[in-house]
C-alpha cells in the first residue's frame, strides 16, 4: 500500500512555496507599484519606477529558464538557508525599508537552497534586475556626494546659455538668469534618469546579448552615463532660459508636466540608437588573430 | 603514467538534505513568517507601510522654529522666523552678558523637521546659496554636551560674502547627540526605528558669529565649542519632554 507521503506530488511543494511568497510579498509588490504609477509615496521610491518594466521582465526571463531551472541537480547550498533567515528577519521588523530589501535576498536564498550556486548563476540576470528595482533610501545617502556633478551640470548649462547670449551668472548650483534663479537640485541633476538609463541600458544589453563582449559593454555603458549626463545639461539650460524670460508656461511644461517625460523617453530612445551603432560598428573584442603561414 | 587531471573549480559546499525536506523547511519558515507578520495585516487591514513609524512629541520641535531659544550667559535680543528657500527658520540673535567675551553679537538659525517624513537634506546648501558664501577654513569640532553625555560633531567654517564674514558652527542635532552629515542621522534613524518603532528627531542648528574679513576663525574655535555645547544642550532640552 504505498504511504501517503509518496502520494503527495512533487509539484505542489513548489506551487506551496509560491503561493507563500505571493501572500507574503504581493501586497508589498502592490504597494510599490502603486507609489510609482501615483507618485505617492517619496521622492526616494521615484527614484526605481524603472521596475515597473523591470520586475516584469525579470520574471519573463526567469519563466523562459524553467526548463533548465528543473534540469539543475536539486542541491541546496547553506548559505540559502542563511539567505532564507537573514530575509525573514528583515521582514519581521515591519520597517518598510528592510521589507523592501528582503525580497532580493529571499529570491536569492530560495536559489540557493533549491539548485545552489548552478541555480543562482542560471536566474542571476533576474535576481540583479529585481535588486536594483527595490525601492532603498539609496538616493538618500547618496546626495550629498553628487555635489560635484551638480555644480559641473550648472556651469557647463551656464556656458551654453552664454553661447546662445543669455546672460547667465553661475554660483555654485545656481543659475541666475534676469533675476531668476534655477537651482539644480539632486533630482534634478538628473540622478533619476541616470539610474534609470542605466537600468534601461543593462536591460537592452541582456536582450541583446552583447553582455558576453566586455569592450562592447564598457562603451555602452560609458554612452549611457554620458548621454544621461548630456541630456540633463540640455535639460537644466532651456529650464533656465525658460524661466529667466518669463516664459513659465515652458518651463512647467518641461520641469512637471509631460516635457520631462517626452524627454525622458528621448533619452532611452537614443540609448537604443547607441545600442545598434556599437552593434554594427563596435567588433566583440580588440584581439588580434595571427595569421601563420600554413593556415593560408 | 596517468596525467594528474587539472585541478577543477572547487565544488560548492551541498548540505545532504533530501529535496523534499529542504522544500517543507523553506515552507514552515514561510509560513512562520506569514501568519507572524503579514497575517494579522490582510485581517485588520492595516499593511505595516501605512502604519509606518512617527516621531514621538512632533508638536515640540515646532517652539524652536516659532518662540526664541534661552541661552545662559546671553541675552536673547531679538527673534524672527524667516524663509530660505522655501524652508522657514527660526533666526535668533543674541548680545553677551560678558563684556570680556571675544564675540559680542551672535546669531542662531534653528530648523526643526516640518513634520514626520522630512529628512535632513540640503539645508547646508541652501543657506550658503540663500548667503552667496564663499566658504574657506574648513574644519570638525567635537562639542561635548556633558549633561546628555552626547559627543556632537559639527562643521566649522568662515563664510565670507560682500557685506560681512561669519565663523560658521553647523550640525544637525537629536536627542543622544548630533553630526553635520545627514548620513549619520539616517543610521541612528535605523537604529531608533528598529529598536523602538520610532523616529529620530533631528534640528539644523547654524551658529554665527560675525568677524572682521579675513580673519582667522582658530582663534574662535573655544567660544564656538562652548556655545555649540550649550546650544545643544538647550535644544535637546526643549525636543525631549522631561519625565
Amino acid at each position: 500500500m504505498p504511504s501517503s507521503r509518496h502520494a503527495l506530488p512533487r509539484f505542489s511543494l513548489n506551487w506551496a512555496i509560491a503561493a507563500l511568497l505571493m501572500v507574503l510579498y504581493g501586497p508589498l509588490l502592490l504597494h510599490w507599484v502603486d507609489g510609482w504609477l501615483n507618485k505617492s509615496i517619496s521622492i526616494q521610491h521615484e527614484y526605481f519606477s524603472h521596475g515597473l518594466i523591470g520586475l516584469p521582465f525579470a520574471a519573463y526571463i526567469a519563466w523562459t529558464k524553467r526548463q533548465t531551472w528543473q534540469q539543475l541537480p536539486n542541491q541546496c547550498h547553506p548559505l540559502g538557508i542563511g539567505l532564507v533567515v537573514v530575509a525573514s528577519l528583515m521582514y519581521l521588523t515591519r520597517l518598510t525599508d528592510w521589507m523592501n530589501l528582503s525580497l532580493p535576498i529571499m529570491l536569492a536564498g530560495l536559489c540557493l537552497c533549491l539548485k545552489s550556486t548552478a541555480g543562482l548563476r542560471l536566474q542571476a540576470i533576474s535576481l540583479i534586475l529585481v535588486a536594483l528595482a527595490t525601492p532603498t533610501q539609496l538616493p538618500y545617502l547618496i546626495e550629498p556626494y553628487i555635489l560635484p556633478l551638480q555644480r559641473f551640470i550648472a556651469a557647463v548649462a551656464g556656458f551654453l546659455l552664454t553661447q546662445v547670449g543669455v546672460n547667465v551668472t553661475v554660483e555654485q548650483i545656481y543659475l541666475y538668469v534676469n533675476d531668476q534663479t534655477v537651482e539644480v537640485a539632486p533630482h534634478c541633476a538628473g540622478l533619476k534618469m541616470l539610474f534609470t538609463s542605466l537600468y534601461v541600458a543593462i536591460m537592452l544589453a541582456y536582450w541583446t546579448g552583447i553582455y558576453t563582449s566586455r569592450l562592447r559593454m564598457g562603451l555602452f555603458f560609458g554612452g549611457t552615463v554620458l548621454i544621461s549626463v548630456v541630456g540633463n545639461i540640455i535639460r537644466n539650460a532651456l529650464l533656465s532660459y525658460f524661466h529667466g524670460m518669463g516664459h513659465t508656461g515652458a518651463f512647467v511644461w518641461l520641469h512637471e508636466s509631460w516635457g520631462g517625460d517626452l524627454y525622458s523617453a528621448l533619452m532611452l530612445l537614443s540609448l537604443i540608437v547607441l545600442l545598434r551603432l556599437i552593434r554594427q560598428w563596435i567588433p566583440e573584442t580588440l584581439s588580434l588573430t595571427m595569421q601563420t603561414p600554413s593556415s593560408v | 603514467m596517468t596525467p594528474t587531471p587539472h585541478p577543477s573549480s572547487p565544488k560548492p559546499p551541498v548540505l545532504a538534505l533530501s529535496d523534499r525536506w529542504v522544500k517543507r523547511g523553506i515552507l514552515l519558515v514561510l509560513a512562520t513568517l506569514a501568519v507572524l507578520a503579514i497575517a494579522p495585516a490582510y485581517w485588520t487591514g492595516q499593511w505595516p507601510w501605512v502604519t509606518s513609524p512617527q516621531v514621538e512629541h512632533i508638536d515640540r520641535l515646532q517652539p524652536l522654529r516659532e518662540a526664541g531659544l534661552e541661552i545662559p550667559g546671553w541675552s536673547l535680543e531679538g527673534h524672527q522666523v524667516i524663509t530660505i528657500n522655501k524652508q522657514e527658520w527660526g533666526l535668533n540673535e543674541y548680545t553677551a552678558l560678558d563684556p570680556a567675551a571675544p564675540v559680542q553679537q551672535i546669531a542662531l538659525l534653528l530648523h526643526p523637521q516640518p513634520w514626520h517624513s522630512n529628512q535632513p537634506q540640503v539645508e547646508w546648501v541652501d543657506l550658503i546659496g540663500a548667503q552667496n558664501w564663499q566658504i574657506d577654513s574648513r574644519q570638525r569640532l567635537t562639542l561635548n554636551d556633558g549633561t546628555n553625555g552626547a559627543r556632537v560633531k559639527a562643521n566649522f567654517f568662515r563664510g565670507q560674502s560682500d557685506r560681512q564674514a561669519f565663523a560658521v558652527l553647523q550640525w544637525y542635532t537629536w536627542p543622544s547627540g548630533g553630526h553635520p552629515s545627514p548620513g549619520r542621522w539616517f543610521w541612528v534613524n535605523q537604529r531608533s526605528q528598529l529598536a523602538t518603532h520610532t523616529l529620530t528627531p533631528w534640528v539644523a542648528v547654524t551658529l554665527l558669529l560675525p568677524i572682521p574679513p579675513l580673519e582667522d576663525i582658530t582663534t574662535y574655535q573655544p567660544l564656538t565649542t562652548n556655545l555649540g555645547a550649550l546650544i545643544h544642550q538647550q535644544v535637546v532640552d526643549v525636543m525631549t519632554p522631561k519625565s
